[in-house]
């Protein structure tokens, strides 16, 4: 769907949740309809009172979007997270998106799992919603208990999901990949997302075997393929992460030089 | 008051720079925008008075490892290295398809040496009709073989224009670095070469450190600065550029605003370009021309021309 104001879109805030963790679930409502939005997609996100300081617009993906609205999980990190989760509901955002071609799309009759580290789960949540009755198993690693809150939200929405700790002290012992590993035999195709030791460790657990396809993270200016600053190395070239990507079949990519 | 309580009395916006006449003085700054014909349209196309590709070069570049982009306070520095598919692709197959969408297109051609610089502007000439304008980037800091080399010195700017006007018979505009010891030589130098039209400027050279690993955050050491942060000097610098030469000058560097356009045109800017703002908000540009037009009306001023280098006061 084509929308005439393009893809520069006004939202508000209407719900904010903290899930502890640094984590928060952030709701918003645009006046206008929104397109279909795809698994893996991301808005470039801001409040309006951000004028010049902070002035870039920070990349978050899609946990779940509607016709009005659309939801973020948010872990604060730095300046700009800390200020979106200060906003108060009814605040004005800048919300531009959906962003991305490069999506997680499913082949009928493939074996697919899905592995996340800490808050790379949040595109994984969008593609499990869309994709549930093809997806064999979830696994949702994380440091450590600090996550409790956020591991229970996403159980409340993927059935099923098996939740893996570094230190043993929530779900599983042992990171994500080694627990896939144990769940399954031989998975086609897996979707991953989180840090990028996590994604190096599912390469070398699964690469070769399974078709793994990963959501990249890159730091961005425009998240419109106009400026060049979020390109990842890949066997094509120097690829975009917000036009080519931000999903990309990892035995393209070199691992070594993500930063 | 509302637009449509002005409809009347519209002030016009559209500008000239040397033989070339604009629809707007707000041209998109080379390096920000898609070439990607859905976004040279409505709404992305509204109050935009030429757009200037990404920097091109003879071959096609991957542009520089490492992080490319980073927030400083009210601005950015990039370091992206001319990342762009070469001049000859873009004539084949961008080109054909942005110069469809109406919008006088500006190529942006970064100088590496003096052939590769003949050799592009020869496969420009082909498509000529499609081009409204070269603007030659001796003033990227980001690369190593020439770019901001060319631009330091008056010198350097001959060299380039000595070769370049003999091959490009179009309007031909250089884009120069603060960089520039003495900048209104370099402009003057430029003048003198045949150029057009001038734009002052690209980015100021920069650096980052991260201090969480204690390393340099740009591969290249030093990046490049824009944004809101550098307004106040790129105006100074326009200032003086325009102050010494006779052929138009085009102010880029900070514009966010209606107010800063209309800095830029006080202080004798013929158009402005505008860049990073549109990281901040892609549609900056209809707005900035929506207030500039209320502005106008409010001011009672009916074109652009009238207010060109009406605000320079007298600097002793
Ligand atoms: C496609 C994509 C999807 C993402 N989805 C999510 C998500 O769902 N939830 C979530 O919490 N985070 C997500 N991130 C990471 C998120 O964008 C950063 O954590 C955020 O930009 C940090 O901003 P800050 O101002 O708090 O941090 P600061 O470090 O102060 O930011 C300074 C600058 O660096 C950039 N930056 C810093 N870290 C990152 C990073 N990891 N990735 C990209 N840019 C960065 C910022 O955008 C900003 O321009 C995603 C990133 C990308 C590229
Ligand atoms: C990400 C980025 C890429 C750029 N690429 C180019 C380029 O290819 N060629 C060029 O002449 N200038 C380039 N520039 C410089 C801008 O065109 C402009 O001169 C500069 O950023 C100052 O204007 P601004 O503050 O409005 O951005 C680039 C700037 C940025 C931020
Ligand atoms: S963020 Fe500008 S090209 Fe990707």
């Amino acid at each position: 769907m084509q929308c005439s104001r393009g893809l520069e879109r006004e939202g508000f805030l209407i719900d904010k949740a903290f899930l502890g963790g640094g984590v928060y679930s952030l709701r918003f409502e645009t006046q206008e309809l929104l397109p279909a939005i795809l698994p893996g997609q991301f808005f470039m996100v801001g409040p309006h009172r951000w004028k010049s300081d902070p002035f870039l617009l920070r990349p978050f993906a899609v946990v779940d979007g509607s016709e009005n609205g659309v939801e973020f999980l948010m872990k604060v990190v730095g300046r700009g997270t800390k200020d979106i989760v200060s906003c108060e509901r009814g605040t004005s955002f800048r919300l531009r998106g959906p962003l991305g071609n490069g999506v997680f799309t499913a082949t009928r009759g493939r074996s697919l799992a899905l592995v996340a580290g800490g808050i790379g789960v949040a595109p994984l949540l969008c593609a499990w919603k869309f994709h549930s009755d093809v997806i064999s198993s979830f696994v949702f690693g994380v440091s450590n208990r600090d996550w409790a809150g956020v591991a229970d939200w996403a159980s409340s929405k993927v059935s099923g999901l098996t939740v893996a700790s570094d230190d043993g002290s929530l779900g599983c012992k042992g990171t994500a990949p080694d627990v896939l590993k144990k769940e399954g035999d031989f998975i086609d195709e897996i979707w991953a997302c989180g840090p990028v030791p996590m994604l190096k460790a599912v390469y070398e657990t699964f690469g070769g075997k399974s078709l793994i396809m990963a959501s990249l993270e890159s730091r961005m200016g425009c998240g419109i393929g106009g400026c060049h600053s979020c390109t990842v190395k890949t066997q094509r070239g120097m690829l975009k992460v917000c036009h080519d990507g931000p999903v990309f079949d990892l035995s393209e990519v070199f691992l070594d030089e993500l930063i | 008051m509302s637009l449509s309580d002005v409809s009347k009395s519209l002030p016009d916006l559209s500008i000239s720079i040397g033989g070339l006449t604009l629809p707007s003085p707000l041209i998109i700054a080379s390096g920000l925008w898609p070439h990607d014909a859905s976004f040279w349209q409505e709404p992305y196309s509204a109050g935009v008075g030429a757009i200037c590709s990404k920097g091109l070069t003879r071959r096609p570049r991957t542009g520089n490892s490492g992080i490319r982009i980073w927030e400083t306070p009210s601005g950015v520095l990039n370091s992206i290295g001319l990342q762009n598919r070469g001049v000859e692709v873009f004539v084949k197959e961008e080109l054909p398809h942005l110069a469809k969408s109406g919008i006088p297109v500006i190529v942006n051609l970064a100088v590496e040496s003096l052939e590769e610089t003949i050799e592009s502007l020869v496969l420009l000439k082909s498509v000529v009709k499609d081009i409204a304008a070269v603007e030659l980037n001796v003033s990227c800091p980001n690369v190593d073989c020439g770019g901001m080399a060319w631009g330091m010195s008056a010198d350097g700017v001959s060299s380039v224009l000595g070769v370049a006007r003999k091959v490009w018979e179009g309007e031909l505009w250089v884009k120069l670095t603060p960089q520039a010891f003495d900048l209104p030589a370099v402009g003057r130098a430029a003048e003198d070469g045949g150029a057009d039209a001038l734009v002052v400027s690209n980015t100021w050279l920069g650096m980052a450190i991260d201090v969480e690993t204690k390393k340099p955050v740009f591969d290249r050491i030093f990046a490049g600065l824009s944004g809101p942060a550098v307004f106040p000097l790129a105006l100074r610098c326009l200032y003086e550029v325009a102050g010494s030469v006779s052929i138009p000058v085009i102010g880029c560097g900070g514009v966010c605003s209606d107010e800063d356009v209309l800095a830029m045109l006080l202080v004798g800017a013929a158009a402005v370009e505008i860049g990073s703002m549109l990281m901040h908000d892609l549609k900056c540009i209809s707005n900035i021309h929506e207030s500039l037009t209320k502005r106008m009306v409010l001011w009672g001023v009916g074109s652009v021309a009238d207010i060109i280098g009406k605000g320079r006061g007298d600097r002793f």
